[in-house]
């Protein structure tokens, strides 16, 4: 069960990488709208040429 | 007889309309009286407008988004008045509302109108059309868009674009303090949630081996590690409880963060002198999903809020308004902002525009609408020499006003001010559930203060502590927290999709109570402008809609231009040149032909005659004509058992006789009310709902249970009032009723599901049959059945929207 004492860590901080990228997308302002870029990317792109 | 018989006729033709109106190709409002534009049926020329405007720049592709993406969603008519906007242009405005970034100009503009992902495509769109316009991105929930453009484009000509395409733009001022402070409330809020559930994600994957049975060293190694895990949520995401509670000591009520703290603080503690002894169970990972469930129900009863209406933007509605400023050097005039006025200012007035202050009458004559502050519909003269005051809108006719009182001390300013402290006078709103959570809240905390004292007495304190913990976590109202905030959330969302803009959820409880409903006549029930109701030649002659014609044509008064569309739609005339033509305000027009002299004046009380030499030859009947919806609504209010009144400044005849046309009894109108006395009726009926839109409503939308203001509403009757709706008329109420009645319903189902559920736990709880680990199991538990009956009861309100229950 020694092996617990290497994953245990490891698990805490791949969780701790992922709440820290949650924080600096919310500071980001990645949620402040739900709403629309939800809606936004339904568009079909118009051809640019 | 006349009304009479015009309302029987009036009455068929709606009955025969409302079978088979189709609905609008632009905005999806029934067309009662379509008008046609390529095999397409619109309500209103300013739908069939946007409809050719985007069809002649290829941008027909909205209609399909509309169809593909927005089921259901409906706009509004699109107006069609033109509006200068050419204050926008002047340096004063562009100075607080215009921001540089990057050689670039930005300004945010409230898009009044927005409601659907095909409005989204439209003004997105907007750069590719409109030449200087470089960026424009639009935020759906607030309709406020954020637009890019350098000097090639002027401000003005950007918002009528804008106004073309059926958006109304109110500008913001750019960076509002108190936006900023709830964005970071809410990134705050999320962060606290994200940290609360992530260590609450690792304690219970600690915990399930700590259950599975894992003992000896690597049991409390996890124990250990679970507490060290619990620490960000005690320490961080839980710091709102803390706040809360302290602040809840502070004013001396006991609200529902007070039990919360005490169990996390007891848990916490009792968890850690548990580790440290090595004995007896530790429940971090209830503690940790505790906090982050209330947070969640927090965060979305937030949401929830925004899509109703914050009071910031109710603020765009205000102290808008241009005006033409006189230059006296040059004679010249230039449109500005009224809040830019100063004393002294020469304002130059004219037919259809609204005095923003207080001032003395240089030059002219007009007919002017006092109706805003006085609820009168009768027009008065006014002319040089004479006062006029803010508010006045003109009917007709041009002035020049000195401006003497700006601003905030005008009459209608005070007015606004004493509006304003009504409100804040107004306690806030407890609505049922909050006082029932606040009773059952303070009766767990005595409970279990009991149950640890009683068997602290008998030298059992331990099992005294499990015990009251138990009662603490499994009666927590967190299910009830969570579930009231999404009923109301969704209920708020439906609404704001329908163009109901809710300012606060505590109203609809009151909503689903009202007895009675208020509704002003003027604007709100009938079109605010005169319509011909009643045309009655006493002689058999060919030529009277072309001498009516003449008379009016360059008459300004509100009746004159209502008798020439009138004729113009329904007669075939001819023009006839008169002589000396006159027109004196107040009493009429006149004009000689032939020799004859022709008179158009008031006949009787809203009726007018044309005279031939004195002889009568016609009879009019004139009238401020009744909404299409305004019947059906009345009925459809009547039938869901609330009183309905009539509350107008209107004259009695005129009140009655609309009362008539609407199937109302003498003794549900009220007639000749100004402000006050609107507000003292308020005081005597309990549970109403005010429905209206002029100043002269304002002090009564105040003081009634819900005050509801209409679309055209001047800004100040819009603050007084609880809810607006975003399209004219009274349609949109009779929904709202349902919508909240249905809700209510809802919330008291789930309040009774969770009170027995938590009844039967806390009595468990006291014996002493559960223990802190059970509870914290049973209690999502109940979470989740509270949860299933809210979406139950939100599918059947979609049923609603269909149109099978209403």
């Amino acid at each position: 069960m020694t092996v617990l004492y290497i994953l245990l860590p490891l698990s805490i901080i791949l969780g701790g990488i992922f709440l820290a990228a949650f924080i600096w997308s919310v500071n980001k302002g990645q949620y402040d709208d739900l709403e629309t870029p939800a809606k936004r990317m339904l568009f079909e792109d118009e051809n640019k040429n | 007889m006349g009304i009479n018989t015009t309302s029987s006729s009036i009455e068929t033709k709606s009955d025969l309309v409302q079978e088979s109106a189709p609905f609008c190709y632009h905005c999806g409002e029934s067309a009662f009286s379509p008008v046609i534009e390529a095999g397409h049926n619109f309500c209103c020329r300013g739908c069939r407008l946007v409809f050719k405007l985007l069809k002649s720049r290829g941008l027909s592709k909205y209609y399909q988004i509309k169809n593909l993406y927005s089921e259901g969603e409906r706009g509004a008519p699109v107006s069609e008045k033109k509006t200068d906007f050419s204050f926008l242009d002047h340096e004063n405005f562009q100075k607080e509302y215009v921001t540089e970034i990057e050689n670039e100009l930005q300004i945010r503009f409230y898009l009044e109108g927005v409601h659907c992902s095909a409005c989204l495509w439209l003004i997105e769109k907007s750069p590719e059309f409109i030449v200087g316009l470089n960026g424009c991105r639009l935020q759906l929930s607030s309709s406020v868009a954020t637009l890019n453009f350098d000097e090639s484009c002027s401000l003005s000509s950007l918002a009528t674009e804008f106004k073309k395409l059926g958006y109304f733009p109110h500008p913001l001022k750019p960076n509002e303090k108190s936006e900023s402070l709830a964005r970071k409330e809410e990134r705050d809020l999320l962060i606290k949630m994200g940290v609360a559930m992530a260590c609450m994600g690792n304690i219970g994957l600690l915990s399930i081996s700590i259950y599975a049975g894992a003992d000896g060293t690597i049991a409390r190694q996890f124990e250990w590690l679970s507490f060290l895990l619990l620490l960000p949520v005690i320490l961080f995401s839980a710091i709102p409880f803390y706040k809360n509670a302290l602040n809840s000591i502070k004013r001396k009520v006991i609200s529902i963060d007070l039990p919360i703290v005490i169990a996390l603080v007891a848990g916490t503690l009792g968890g850690m002198l548990n580790i440290l002894k090595g004995t007896g169970v530790v429940f971090f990972d209830s503690m940790a999903a505790l906090v982050f469930l209330l947070l969640l129900s927090r965060y979305v009863l937030m949401k929830a809020r925004q899509g109703g209406v914050q009071s910031s933007r109710l603020e765009f509605f205000k102290s808008f308004g241009s005006c033409r400023r006189l230059i006296p050097s040059s004679g010249e005039t230039e449109n500005i902002l009224a809040s830019f006025l100063k004393p002294l200012d020469l304002i130059l007035l004219k037919t259809g525009e609204m005095l923003p202050v207080d001032g003395l009458i240089m030059k002219g004559k007009v007919l002017a609408d006092t109706s805003l502050l006085t609820g009168e519909s009768k027009p008065s003269l006014l002319e040089q020499g004479q006062k006029i005051y803010s508010g006045s809108k003109v009917l007709g006719g041009e002035i020049v006003v000195k401006a003497e009182i700006v601003g905030d001390q005008t009459l209608l300013g005070r007015i606004l001010e004493k509006v304003n402290q009504n409100i804040l006078e107004k306690p806030p709103l407890l609505t049922q559930v909050d006082r029932l959570a606040q009773f059952f809240v303070t009766i767990v905390l005595f409970l279990a203060i009991g149950v640890f004292l009683f068997f602290a007495f008998q030298d059992n304190g331990h099992e005294g502590f499990l015990r009251a913990l138990s009662l603490i976590i499994v009666t927590c109202p967190c299910a009830l927290a969570l579930a009231t905030p999404l009923a109301f959330s969704s209920l708020i969302g439906k609404l704001a999709g329908r163009g109901i803009i809710i300012r606060s959820e505590n109203v609809i409880e009151k909503i689903s109570e009202a007895k009675n409903i208020f509704l002003d006549k003027t604007g709100t029930l009938t079109q605010g402008e005169f319509v011909v109701q009643d045309w009655e030649p006493k002689v058999s002659r060919e030529d009277l809609a072309s001498i009516v014609l003449a008379l009016e044509e360059k008459s300004f008064h509100p009746i004159g231009t209502a008798l020439v569309n009138y004729i113009k739609e329904n007669f075939e005339y001819k023009t006839i040149n008169l002589e000396n033509w006159c027109e004196t305000p107040g009493l009429g027009v006149e004009g000689e032909l032939n020799g004859k002299k022709y008179q158009l004046k008031r006949f009787q009380e809203s009726s007018i005659g044309l005279f031939e030499d004195e002889l009568l030859i016609l009879t009019i009947n004139c009238q401020d004509g009744l909404r299409k919806d305004s019947r059906k609504s009345i009925e459809k209010l009547i039938s869901m058992g609330l009183k309905t009144f009539i509350l107008s400044g209107d004259c009695q005849t005129q009140v009655s006789s609309a009362a008539a046309l609407l199937g109302l009894s003498g003794n549900q109108i009220f007639w000749n009310k100004g402000p006050e006395e609107k507000f003292e009726i308020m005081n005597e009926y309990n549970a109403s709902i005010m429905v209206g839109d002029g100043a002269n409503d304002a002090l009564a939308l105040g003081q009634a249970s819900v005050g509801v203001a209409v679309k055209g509403s001047i800004d100040i009757s819009l603050k007084a009032a609880d809810i607006y709706l975003t399209n004219p008329g009274v349609g949109l109420i009779t929904k709202l009723i349902a919508y909240s009645r249905e809700t209510v319903k809802l919330i008291k189902r789930n309040l009774v599901l969770s009170l027995t559920y938590n009844a039967i736990g806390a009595a468990l709880a006291i014996m002493g049959l559960i223990n802190p680990l059970w509870a914290a199991i049973l209690m999502p538990i109940s979470s989740l059945t509270v949860l299933a009956s809210t979406i139950y009861g939100t599918k059947k309100m979609r049923r609603f929207e269909k149109g099978e229950l209403i």
